[in-house]
């Protein structure tokens, strides 16, 4: 019965069927996904949202802003002025930090494009005096750059850790997962202080500028968020192996590397990406924290983190700088929600679930 | 039943010992010592101080020592002098080098009932209002209501939980004096600490109630009921909730034993004296014990929230065995 | 059969009673920590790491200590001098090798039993026994014995038993005390007066021994067991919350004791501590307050910053080319612009330092005159030791430093300086606590930020740091004529004759250089303003014996006292003032006779 429903094809003949097969060419994931997300307001938004943000802290050296680290001391504690009412004719000074080779060049350009021009206090100045439109500038730069360097280091470790495990299967696969169990079970911040004090050790021994501070942090909070993603991409090779395209492919011969560059990567891809954009907003959460300890980002440099620490100081009975505390937080906040709704846009785009229980 | 709970058991003192053992080692790779400090003792005091608390000994006989009573002082293993202290077997966590007149037990002991009370205070109305909020959402779903809530839980994720203590802070003790600023003497110095720290778990368990009845409200089973003319009420709370709390309780788990061990943010910004700020202070001024001691205790407890939130999926999902997990 | 359960009216009502559980449990542990407020309540900034003054070794701790014990010394308010606390009378033999110390009659210990000199003879002994470890024992090094006893080895090197060991403290009767020295030592009685060396109750020890003798050692320091002889007894500890103490009225000068309850806060956070004295929930705050206000708080009448005998300098590796020539340290020394870093960062009344003992003066000391910033005569150190335009690249120097943005702000500065003055490019590194104290101590820096702060009144407590045998040089400098200096006048009495012997000394560093001073501190209390007997010392130690609250009389008075242009800001305390039974009975004499 079953046999001869097989080929019971409507009075079709199998060719024209075939032929009509090869000139369907299938609509890419990624393509699809893309219309899907712009079918939805409120992650389309927020991707707009995050692209300008983006471009501006990326290019934050090249707005016409004060340096984040000049103070003066002579206009402090300053509350925001309206540009409109703006009175202050501040000179821009190049004063910074040691920056990279790429900073220095685009805060060389900044000063050809504007000269001396430069914002005044729009949103206010801390109590060094410094300015704060700039200093949430800086800092959007240094939090996103850190959270998206993070979140890679957690992608690349979490993906091989994961599809390794899954693919070798038995012992392998139980003890990679017990590996991840374990370092689970430790505490977040025990971690991360005696990783980085690990790490400042040969810093020190090696006593040159082989590794960068800014380095070591980025790798410690990569290795400490990875262990979702593996669990993750391991939940979702598992399912892909025993899934019937690959058993067919294996069936029909073809080799381990085809299969995985042909079926598995493109499908676990997609559960990557999402993880990634939910990734961003728990670095930069996680960031906020050690900063908040006194463990994180180190002054003169700023990230939204340690802003917003300074803005929570600011709450006190003597004297409520409001701007410090307000600004900063919005800031980071609609950071944060942008990129959680666009995590959740992207998760329905690319139909992902949530694979990861039960283990 | 019996089978789960001696697996799971067996796995708990398995990760213990793996935990144990890798926070031990690190806390020692790591320079710097309990007794190292800018105004440094003579060598001949500190080689005293040190004397005290075995920190003379080699690595592995402290190691053994710390386990607890694997009876190696009759092979003279642990040497002739009197055994300091009981060990992790034992039931011993030790002397604390940060706090001299404290036991690792002692200061556990002490903190420990107040990071809980918080802790659970943060729950008690985290999931509470998560689990109301998510299912009027998914009930009400694309309607303002549904909207506006899903704004609140998101501002709830994205704002650090010491951004939300300083506006409570500001609010409530500052501005309006209704509430002790910090503290720890009375109930009322509580509210406000525990709304801080249950503002994030409430966000996240609205979301995931809300996403997880919106799936499985689309099932087959509550389909039917629907059809057979069941109140829309009953059928959100018998048929769909069900399956819909799943992903909820699954985040429960890990995050409760985050909450019950005190977040040290909030133990700082409001200075109640918890098990929080030890993961920190501990850690950084090198206590060894007490960087394990509160290293065990939260490992402890998320191994065995992990086994309670996998008992309640088999009684949430009857699809799954207890035997398979 | 698993819906029904899942779904049942009693499943339903079981859950929704969970978190009323919760809370009703979390209601009920709170009711237990109830407890009213204090008389007085300040901020220790921190846990105390110790309640036994033999084991404890801080700031925060010495202010609990001082209310719960009392040694032969102690030290007066103002000024900070050593005075006689339990001491009756002290003679000093004429080689000045021997003290005679007769105890106060009558002195009894918070639970009735008498305190003897044999109690002292018992303290000195545990203080010095490597069992207690106790980090202060070094300082007793020069009693005839103690070396002997505290290392186990005399000073030839070779083991010695404890017990043959005859340590020169002796009591020879029930009130009388004597201490044989090793040399004469001019510091002894300021020594003595260290929080550190208060006797503990040797029966109550004993006993907490003997019942648990694993435990014993948290045991005899809880509330309750601990038997003191101070002004207070401990009646509640919490750990990281508040030490509650209450007076003791055994006490020999309880008649002199105004507060009855003391609460001492361990809080970290400087906003919240700041938060709750404004709430009035504190009335003193120790140096922790947020930094961004300081300019704020200068102009209220409850801060007033002042002189404390504390120096902020940089330590230099002098191992390390090119640090190793003293040319290049005094280039440095002369480019950093301290003015700068105390008028616009630090505000708060720090002065500029150029010498080893801040403030540049400590009793009857006073330092030599120090050259101060000189950019010409520093270019012209670093060629003539061949560096410069024309000689040698310096190369790169890294300034190492603790994790604050204070300590990150300075060093800024100060390499700013350099490398726009002398050309040098330097480098920042910070460190978190305990790597930046190993790398300091290995001598794996070429500058690192350190301070000092004053152990007791005496300048040599300074000098002796820089020393080569100290453990704390750890800048790689010896001097042989530094250390012979030093060495001399230990044994010297006479103030002109020590203070010209450590000038020669300083002069000494001073040229050579093996540390860079920045500034000298000074102490930032916030207190209240009708807080009376108050001290202002240099060495910013607060005896809770002394507190008490003025009246509104008093208050008015002391007011008038004062700067007239700060801002007068109300107070907490109570209106009608808190005086001690003697102060009662003063002021009712006093106001008879102005009737």
């Amino acid at each position: 019965m079953a046999a001869e429903a097989r080929w019971d094809l409507g009075g079709r003949d199998v060719d024209a069927l075939y032929a009509e097969a090869q000139r369907f060419r299938g609509e890419p994931i990624s393509t699809r996904a893309w219309r899907k997300l712009r079918k939805n307001r409120a992650a389309w938004f927020s991707w707009l949202f995050l692209c300008v943000i983006g471009l501006g802290s990326l290019f934050a050296p090249l707005l016409p802003i004060p340096s984040p680290k000049t103070m003066r001391p002579s206009e402090r504690p300053q509350p925001p002025v309206w540009p409109w009412l703006d009175k202050t004719k501040q000179q821009f000074e190049v004063d910074y930090w040691d920056l990279g080779v790429v900073d220095g060049a685009l805060v060389e350009l900044r000063t050809k494009l504007f000269g001396k021009y430069q914002t005044g206090p729009w949103l206010g100045a801390d109590s060094q005096g410094r300015d704060l439109l700039a200093r949430i500038g800086w800092g959007s730069r240094k939090s996103i750059l850190t959270a998206l360097a993070a979140a890679s280091i957690s992608l690349t470790i979490g993906v091989v850790w994961g599809a390794w495990a899954a693919l070798k299967g038995g012992r392998t696969d139980r003890w990679m997962m017990r590996f991840v169990d374990v370092l689970y079970s430790l505490p977040f911040v025990f971690l991360v202080i005696t990783a980085l004090a690990l790490f400042d050790a040969p810093r020190a021994s090696l006593g040159e500028e082989l590794i960068d501070r800014e380095v070591v942090f980025f790798v410690v909070l990569g290795a400490v968020f990875w262990l979702t993603m593996a669990r993750v991409v391991r939940g979702q090779v598992l399912a892909l192996k025993s899934s019937e395209f690959v058993l067919a492919a294996r069936a029909m011969g073809a080799p381990t590397a085809w299969i995985l560059r042909r079926h598995v990567l493109p499908n676990v891809l997609p559960v990557a990406v999402v993880y990634l954009t939910l990734t961003l907003p728990s670095v930069m959460l996680a960031e906020a924290f050690l900063s908040f300890l006194g463990l994180g980002v180190q002054a003169p440099e700023v990230s939204f983190g340690l802003l917003v620490a300074d803005g929570v100081e600011a709450i006190n009975a003597l004297q409520v700088r409001w701007w410090l505390f307000a600004y900063p937080a919005v800031a980071m906040a609609s950071v944060l929600l942008a990129l959680f709704v666009l995590g959740d846009g992207l998760r329905d785009a690319l139909d992902v679930r949530d694979k990861e229980r039960p283990a | 039943m019996k089978r789960f709970v001696l697996r799971r058991a067996l796995g708990l003192v398995l990760t213990v010992w793996i935990v144990v053992t890798t926070a031990f080692l690190m806390m020692r790779v790591v320079p710097g010592g309990p007794f190292s400090a800018e105004r440094r003792l003579p060598a001949a005091v500190l080689a005293n101080v040190e004397a005290r608390y075995h920190l003379d000994w080699p690595i592995w006989r402290q190691y053994l020592q710390y386990l607890g009573p694997l009876n190696l002082d009759s092979h003279g293993l642990l040497g002739d002098r009197e055994r300091p202290f009981g060990g992790v077997l034992a039931g011993d966590l030790g002397p604390s080098f940060r706090y001299r007149d404290y036991t690792v037990n002692q200061i556990l002991g002490e903190s420990l009932p107040l990071s809980l009370a918080l802790g659970s205070l943060a729950l008690a109305w985290a999931v509470t209002v998560g689990t109301t909020l998510g299912i009027l959402a998914a009930a009400r779903r694309g309607t303002k209501l549904d909207l506006s809530l899903r704004l609140v839980a998101a501002l709830g994720i994205a704002l650090p939980s010491f951004v939300i203590a300083g506006l409570l802070v500001l609010v409530f003790s500052l501005a309006l004096g209704w509430s002790p600023v910090a503290g720890s003497s009375t109930f009322a110095h509580f509210v406000l600490p525990s709304l801080a720290l249950g503002a994030p778990v409430a966000a996240y368990v609205a979301r995931l109630v809300r996403t997880g009845l919106i799936e499985s409200l689309s099932q087959d089973y509550v389909r039917t009921a629907v059809a057979k003319g069941l109140p829309y009420s009953t059928v959100i709370l018998r048929h769909a909730a069900r399956g819909g709390l799943l992903p909820a309780v699954s985040y429960l788990g890990p995050a409760a034993a985050g909450v019950l061990t005190g977040s040290l943010v909030i133990e700082r910004i409001f200075a109640i004296p918890g098990t929080g700020s030890h993961f920190v202070a501990s850690a950084l001024s090198r206590d060894y014990t007490l960087a394990l001691g509160v290293t065990i205790v939260y490992s402890v407890l998320i191994y065995s929230l992990n086994a309670l939130v996998d008992f309640a999926y088999t009684r949430l999902d009857p699809r799954i065995a207890l035997e398979e997990l | 059969m698993a819906s029904r359960r899942w779904a049942s009216p009693l499943w339903v009502a079981a859950l929704s009673l969970v978190p009323l559980a919760l809370v009703a449990w979390a209601w009920s542990l709170t009711l237990a920590r109830a407890l009213p407020r204090a008389d007085f309540v300040f901020n220790n900034g921190t846990e105390v790491s110790s309640l036994d003054p033999a084991a404890a070794n801080g700031i925060p701790e010495g202010r609990v200590i001082r209310a719960l014990y009392e040694g032969l010394y102690t030290r007066e308010p103002i000024g900070g001098n050593a005075v006689p606390a339990l001491a009756a009378n002290t003679e000093l033999s004429a080689d000045r090798l021997t003290y005679i110390f007769k105890l106060k009659p009558g002195i009894v210990w918070s639970n009735g039993d008498p305190l003897t000199a044999a109690d002292f003879e018992w303290n000195f002994r545990r203080l010095l026994d490597p069992e207690t470890a106790s980090p202060f024992a070094g300082e007793l090094w020069c009693i005839r014995g103690a070396r002997e006893l505290n290392t186990g080895r005399d000073a030839a090197d070779t083991p010695v038993e404890p017990g043959a060991v005859a340590l020169g403290v002796k009591a020879t009767d029930d009130a009388t005390l004597v201490i044989e020295l090793v040399a004469p030592t001019a510091h002894f009685l300021e020594l003595l007066a260290a929080y550190q060396l208060s006797p503990v109750h040797r029966a109550s020890l004993e006993a907490a021994r003997k019942r648990s003798p694993q435990g014993w050692t948290s045991e005899w320091t809880r509330p309750g067991a601990l038997v003191g002889n101070g002004p207070y007894v401990l009646a509640e500890r919490r750990l990281n919350d508040r030490i509650r103490l209450v007076k003791n009225e055994r006490y020999w000068d309880a008649d002199s004791v105004a507060m009855r309850t003391i609460d001492a806060l361990a809080i970290e956070d400087a906003t919240t501590a700041f938060n709750l004295y404004f709430a009035g929930e504190v009335d003193w705050l120790d140096g922790n307050v947020p930094a961004s206000l300081i300019d704020r708080l200068l102009a209220r009448d409850d801060f007033d910053p002042e002189p404390y005998f504390g120096l902020y300098f940089y330590r230099v590796n002098t191992t390390k080319p090119p640090l190793d020539d003293p040319r290049v340290r005094r280039a440095l020394y002369a480019t950093i612009n301290r003015v700068q870093i105390c008028d616009r960062l630090l505000e708060a009344g720090q002065k500029p330092a150029y010498t080893l003992v801040p403030w540049g003066h400590m009793g009857s000391y006073s330092s030599p005159p120090a050259k101060k910033e000189d950019l010409e005569g520093a270019r012209q150190a670093l060629a003539e030791a061949g560096f410069g335009p024309e000689g040698k690249p310096i190369g790169t120097l890294r300034i190492l430093y603790n994790s604050s943005e204070q300590n990150r702000s300075i060093a800024e500065l100060v390499a700013n300086d350099w490398s726009e003055y002398l050309d040098i490019d330097v480098d920042l590194e910070n460190q978190e606590w305990k790597s930046y104290v190993d790398r300091q101590s290995n001598l794996q820096y070429d500058v690192s930020r350190s301070s000092w702060i004053c152990d007791y009144l005496d300048v040599l407590n300074f000098f002796a740091v820089f020393t080569s045998e100290s453990d704390n040089n750890r800048t790689g400098w010896k001097n042989a004529d530094y250390d012979k200096l030093i060495a001399e006048a230990r044994g010297i009495v006479d103030p002109g004759a020590r203070n010209a012997l450590l000038r020669r000394a300083e002069t000494i560093l001073l040229d050579e250089l093996p540390i860079l001073p920045i500034y000298s501190y000074v102490s930032q209390n916030l207190v209240d303003p009708r807080v009376g007997g108050f001290g202002v010392n240099p060495l910013n130690e607060q005896n809770p014996k002394y507190w008490y609250w003025m009246d509104e009389p008093e208050l008015a008075r002391s007011r008038r006292a004062q700067n007239k242009r700060e801002k007068k800001v109300s107070s907490h305390g109570p209106k009608e003032g808190l005086y001690s039974p003697k102060a009662q009975a003063e002021r009712k004499a006093g106001g008879r006779t102005r009737k």
